[in-house]
């Protein structure tokens, strides 16, 4: 029944699929990142409108269906305002805004947990307000926030498979063009789960071991 | 927005069917990720060493696979695999997002319990309860308490990710959206009423569970 020639066979046809699946990873994340730190930074020091702004953009993204997200800008983007992106552009773009919403949340409570002593401190040495911030708070607010930024790192991996609902070809869109063509199903989408479990559980175990090192004993 | 009307109207037959498949998606899948993640958890904290291992390894691996893999696999895998001829999406549906939800809430019940102090359960046993009355009336209750932010996440979480289910043909409200999408060519009112639903449905559950978990918070402290 499971036939396993055709479960090894689908790996060599998923490569070009996995190319994309990682270039979007590393794309984005590092964007994502940026966009986060601003976001976060806007909702802790600037002016209230600002703030509020930042917070609205941060809410809408964490509590709506990436999916949803996805396909709005994929096909609202061109029929209403003229923008025609490339598919992948438009994934990456969707994608740089779902997840600096949810690191921004990570990233303003790392901010706010690092004490005012240490601005004071700072300061008092003589450093601007935003040599104080990227001298001091910010290295030590980023090693906290490092396990779950990590986190976020593996989730977008497994939520770049979303991008083939829309003709990007990625890792899953491979295995799904692949199928119909030779219907192997079964072998097909194991080969499939395989790869993600493959790539995907040396990164969560990292994580984990991340957590485990920043772990506060009380 | 008067289009997002139009087609709301037209279409409430359709619509409601679909409203109705996404809360029962929902509660099914949320119940069997509740019920896994409880008997994992509580395998992982008290089965000894090597059912924590086998339940841990278990639960690493359904953490790996995205869920829309694990539900197309569901869906077009499982059966075969089965030799099922008939198999619902529906099903199909529950299965993945209730694997998915559950693994994750597995280790938020083992972190609760783990963080209910040894003397409790000790206690327990020494006032003459057998084990599965300190676990049910003594560990868990506390446990409960400090395990619900995070449970309130997933279960968030469960509901976005139930849209997934659309791409296996599960009548649920997205994919009742890109039907309509595909009849009136007209994405923008259809998934902007769409997201704004999903919007303020999010964000009042997250509300509700979030005020019930501040009446309860203080008898979960340590």
């Amino acid at each position: 029944m499971f036939h396993l020639p055709a479960f090894l066979d689908a790996f060599p046809a998923l490569l070009s699929g996995l190319r994309v699946t990682i270039e979007l990873t590393l794309l984005v994340m590092p964007c994502a990142v940026v966009v986060a730190l601003l976001l976060a930074l806007a909702r802790l020091y600037a002016p209230r409108p600002i703030a509020n702004l930042a917070m609205g953009r941060v809410e809408l993204w964490r509590a709506t269906p990436l999916l949803l997200q996805l396909y709005w800008l994929y096909y609202v983007m061109p029929s209403e305002f003229g923008i025609l992106l490339p598919g992948l552009a438009t994934v990456a773009f969707g994608l740089i805004c779902n997840v600096s919403a949810f690191l921004s949340e990570n990233f303003r409570a790392g901010i706010a947990s690092i004490r005012a002593g240490q601005w004071h401190a700072g300061r008092a040495l003589g450093m601007s307000e935003i040599q104080a911030f990227f001298r001091i708070v910010m290295p030590q607010a980023w090693s906290r926030v490092l396990p779950e930024t990590a986190s976020m790192w593996v989730e977008l991996f497994k939520e770049t498979s979303l991008v083939s609902t829309l003709a990007v070809a990625d890792l899953t869109y491979r295995a799904l063009a692949l199928r119909t063509e030779n219907y192997r199903t079964l072998e097909v989408l194991t080969a499939l789960a395989v790869a993600y479990l493959v790539l995907a559980y040396p990164q969560a175990k990292f994580c984990d071991w991340l957590y485990r090192r920043q772990r506060v004993h009380e | 927005m008067l289009d997002a009307f139009e087609i709301v109207r037209r279409n409430l037959g359709l619509l409601g069917h679909a409203f109705l498949i996404t809360v029962e998606l929902n509660v099914a899948s949320i119940a069997l990720a509740l019920s896994l993640g409880a008997l994992m958890g509580i395998g992982r904290v008290y089965g000894g060493h090597w059912a924590n291992r086998a339940l841990g390894l278990v639960i690493d691996v359904v953490r790996s696979i995205p869920i829309l893999v694990i539900m197309v696999w569901a869906f077009f895998g499982l059966p075969l695999l089965l030799g099922l001829k008939v198999f619902p999406a529906f099903i199909a549906g529950v299965l993945a997002l209730g694997l998915h939800s559950g693994v994750y809430i597995a280790e938020i019940v083992r972190g609760g319990l783990a963080s209910v102090r040894a003397g409790q359960m000790h206690a327990a046993l020494a006032l003459g309860m057998s084990w599965w009355q300190a676990v049910r009336r003594i560990v868990l209750p506390q446990a409960a308490i400090r395990m619900m932010p995070p449970l309130n996440t997933r279960i968030v979480r469960n509901i976005k990710d139930s849209v997934l289910a659309s791409t296996i043909a599960v009548q649920e409200l997205f994919w009742a959206a890109n039907l309509l999408e595909g009849e009136t060519a007209k994405p923008f009112p259809i998934y902007t009423t769409l997201m704004v639903f999903y919007f303020i449905v999010i964000v009042l559950i997250a509300r509700v569970l979030d005020r019930t978990y501040m009446k309860v918070a203080a008898r979960g402290a340590a």
